[in-house]
């Protein structure tokens, strides 16, 4: 490993990594509840439309909720048994969103087509992008957004680049670690069938030197070719390499992980296409490489369990649609020291009220903090130490927009770059003045919808 | 587990260890050589003036908190009146009548920070405005400059003046440079001794609470401009070292012009600010009728930050144009 480690080059912070409590404990896999409540629309686009109805008896990977249109996602279902209800409840991000109750039947029908060996046919290389979009494939870093549509760029882009990120550069969050670990092999292969549909041979997976495990696991799969040990037909040439990357955050926000491998800059409101790349995350080619090689639709992932106050620290397998209690009955409970629960990572999670909500697809960690690391605290005002303006990652000033927004002037808030804003939270951990910036940029994007074009 | 207990907040709830109090009382810290070094030099006297100054100030700053219906407790505890008291008295004589002084203190809290909105929201560095307001109504006293080490009431030029009033040759020659590294010199009681103050801005710069931009911008501007004009008229005009070494350019670069509040947010927008300091002070040193002119020169640039921080924004992330890839 070089001693100069590339990372993107303005801004960043680099909070407590918190990384040791999970990541060393083994993969458990949590027992499958007898109720199920698995939230309709699960990614970031159209809703999806259900087509399953009340009482009716549904298999293992049996459609829920298929895609409505281009840019969705169909849902499929984690157990085999009986629609019960559908209706709505809490979920993460929203108090009333549609879901569908599943009673499990405990037996699993129609789990087995999925256990087969897994097979990527490169000379059904036509057939992978319907495959993933129809497993119900979604961006597992967080965003939920659908996979298949990132792998059809437009038709007069040139993609040079397929960027994985690995960095999971949030604290305490160590899910995509254990994978790339534990399945570097399958990763790599995923990266590769991206690689094949995007028709680029440039692979660079981007992993934060403190995951030092994972980076040997990768590179040894790469190296060793282990990864197209699944592969038949005519296998295209592949250009993959693993990419050590300096831990500072937010180094897994995409224009920051294209930066830093790239050297590139997405422009202001453009997409990642628009430098001739794509970023997966390596959850994602996980999940990939399930949906080419074993038609496995995407009805559980890895969630990370930790914190200060949960009894067992760890990553724990679940099927989408578990309720939170369960996973947190399988990490032995949470301890007195409760004080904050969180649905995701420190800088970039949404607090959690109770343990009723379902695991979703995007759902990549659960905190369960203590009133010391939560450090909730008031706010008061800005001292104009500029300490958010040095940690800004996109080269905003957070005092000056959020001071904007504060006299309501939404417009002039604007364009001081508010809506460049990745929402990463660097500002917000950096201010001494405790104040609520990252709200104050997301009350700016609200009503930035609404202003007269 | 119950519900009500919970933290529910918006992203992200991770947060360093950092508050508004540490930093202020880490410039406190800073602080704490040259008001050793005042101490040493103007004895006791100096000594009262900081006391009476930093209570004073505690006292307007709590006053003015209940008026304008903010905790008073909580706020009081932050600091930063500590801090205005501090450096206000350091901007005085150490032989100043007592009343002035708490004049001064009144000026700085009320005047320079609370007519604005209290911490945060004032223009101008609040100790500057209160020395300037007393500086133009009392000349004559803040002008009576008492001798290191000396009894009371016995006063003499400052360095500056003596260069204003006897020229370069003299004041080379009866004031010796150890003294002014050490602050064995007249002025006021806070900002001889460079060597003092400098210690406090490394303290400052270790501990992050202000960067490097401002002052090394401020010091070099000065050094540049002060060595032109000895190169082009060395017996008018005196040496670059003696000019950053005399008056208030230490205190004034190291903890004026950093004022957070009082200072742009961009490091471009920084760096221009120190600039703008240090010519201002240079242009009034040599041309104006006053011998020393940072303090004047601080507040100039204090009230152009909002231009500057308008102009000198950082640069966006993806303003460099895209070079390769974007090409259909």
């Amino acid at each position: 490993m070089s001693s100069v480690t590339a990372r993107f080059k303005r801004g960043g912070v680099h909070p407590y990594e918190g990384k040791e409590l999970s990541a060393a404990s083994e993969l458990v896999t949590v027992e499958v509840p007898k109720r199920l409540q698995v939230p309709v629309t699960q990614h970031l686009g159209k809703p999806s439309k259900v087509v399953v109805e009340k009482g009716q008896d549904v298999q293992v990977g049996q459609i829920l909720a298929e895609a409505d249109g281009p840019i969705s996602a169909p849902v499929h279902s984690p157990v085999s048994g009986k629609v019960l209800k559908i209706g709505d409840a809490e979920i993460v991000g929203a108090y009333r969103a549609p879901v569908i109750d599943i009673m499990n039947d405990g037996k699993f029908t129609g789990e087995e087509a999925f256990k087969g060996t897994p097979v990527v046919n490169w000379d059904e290389k036509g057939d992978f992008l319907g495959r993933i979009r129809s497993a119900g494939v979604v961006g597992l870093g967080g965003a939920a957004f659908p996979t298949a549509v990132k792998l059809r760029p437009p038709p007069n882009v040139k993609i040079d680049h397929l960027l994985i990120n690995g960095c999971e550069c949030e604290p305490y969050l160590t899910a995509d670690d254990i994978l790339m670990r534990e399945r570097a092999a399958e990763v790599v292969a995923g990266c590769a069938i991206m690689a094949g549909i995007l028709g680029v041979d440039r692979v660079r997976i981007g992993v934060e030197v403190n995951k030092p495990r994972a980076i040997e696991a990768l590179s040894t799969a790469i190296s060793q070719q282990v990864y197209t040990a699944t592969f038949k037909g005519a296998i295209p040439s592949f250009d993959i390499v693993t990419v050590p990357l300096r831990t500072m955050y937010p180094q897994g926000a995409e224009k920051q992980l294209i930066e830093a491998i790239t050297g590139r800059q997405v422009p202001s409101g453009q997409l990642p296409f628009s430098v001739g790349c794509v970023v997966q995350n390596v959850g994602t080619a996980l999940a990939v490489f399930d949906a080419v090689a074993r038609k496995r639709p995407l009805f559980e992932r890895v969630v990370t369990l930790t914190g200060g106050a949960i009894t067992n620290p760890g990553n724990y397998l679940a099927r989408i649609g578990t309720p939170v209690s369960a996973l947190v009955a399988a990490a032995g409970g949470t301890t007195e020291a409760l004080a904050a629960q969180v649905a995701g990572g420190p800088m970039m999670g949404k607090s959690l009220r109770n343990h009723d909500v379902p695991v979703v697809k995007g759902m990549s960690g659960l905190l369960f903090l203590t009133a010391a690391e939560a450090a909730a605290a008031e706010e008061t005002d800005c001292i104009r130490c500029g300490r958010c303006v040095n940690a800004c990652p996109m080269g905003l000033a957070p005092c000056e927009i959020t001071a904007q927004a504060d006299f309501l002037k939404w417009e002039k808030s604007i364009s001081l770059g508010a809506l460049d804003c990745v929402e990463c939270g660097s500002c917000q951990y950096v201010c001494p003045a405790n104040r609520f910036l990252v709200a104050r940029v997301r009350l700016t994007k609200f009503y930035s919808r609404r202003l007269p074009k | 587990m119950s519900e009500n207990r919970m933290i529910l907040q918006s992203s992200p709830h991770a947060r360093d260890r950092e508050s508004v109090r540490k930093v202020m009382y880490t410039v406190t810290l800073a602080l704490l050589p040259a008001v050793i070094a005042g101490t040493v030099f103007f004895g006791l006297r100096a000594l009262l003036v900081m006391a009476l100054s930093v209570v004073a100030c505690l006292i307007f700053e709590g006053i003015a908190m209940k008026v304008s219906g903010k905790p008073v407790k909580e706020t009081l505890l932050d600091g930063s009146a500590v801090i205005t008291g501090l450096l206000v008295a350091m901007n005085l004589p150490s032989g100043l009548p007592l009343w002035m002084v708490v004049v001064g203190a009144l000026v700085a809290i009320v005047l320079g920070k609370h007519v604005y909105g209290g911490l945060g929201n004032n223009p101008f560095n609040p100790a500057l405005v209160a020395r300037v307001f007393l500086l133009i109504s009392f000349p004559t006293a803040m002008t009576a400059w008492p001798v290191p080490y000396g009894t009371d009431g016995v006063t003499a030029a400052t360095p500056l003046g003596v260069l204003q009033m006897e020229g370069a040759a003299v004041a080379l020659q009866s004031i010796p440079y150890y003294n002014l590294l050490i602050g064995n010199v007249g002025g006021c009681l806070g900002e001889t001794s460079a060597i003092a103050l400098l210690l406090g801005g490394i303290i400052l710069l270790v501990r992050k609470v202000i960067s490097w931009e401002i002052p090394v911008t401020f010091i070099a501007t000065v050094l540049v401009f002060t060595t032109i004009t000895w190169l082009v008229a060395p017996d008018k005009h005196i040496n670059p070292l003696w000019h950053v070494l005399s008056g208030g350019v230490m205190l004034g670069a190291w903890f004026m012009a950093t004022d957070m509040v009082t200072s742009p947010v961009s490091r471009k927008g920084m760096l221009l600010f120190g600039v703008g300091c240090g010519f201002f002070t240079c242009i009034i040193r040599l041309w104006a009728g006053y011998p020393e002119g940072v303090s004047f020169a601080i507040l100039i640039m204090n009230g152009l930050v909002p231009l500057i921080d308008r102009y000198l924004a950082p640069t966006r992330f993806g303003a460099r144009q895209a070079t390769q890839g974007a090409k259909a």
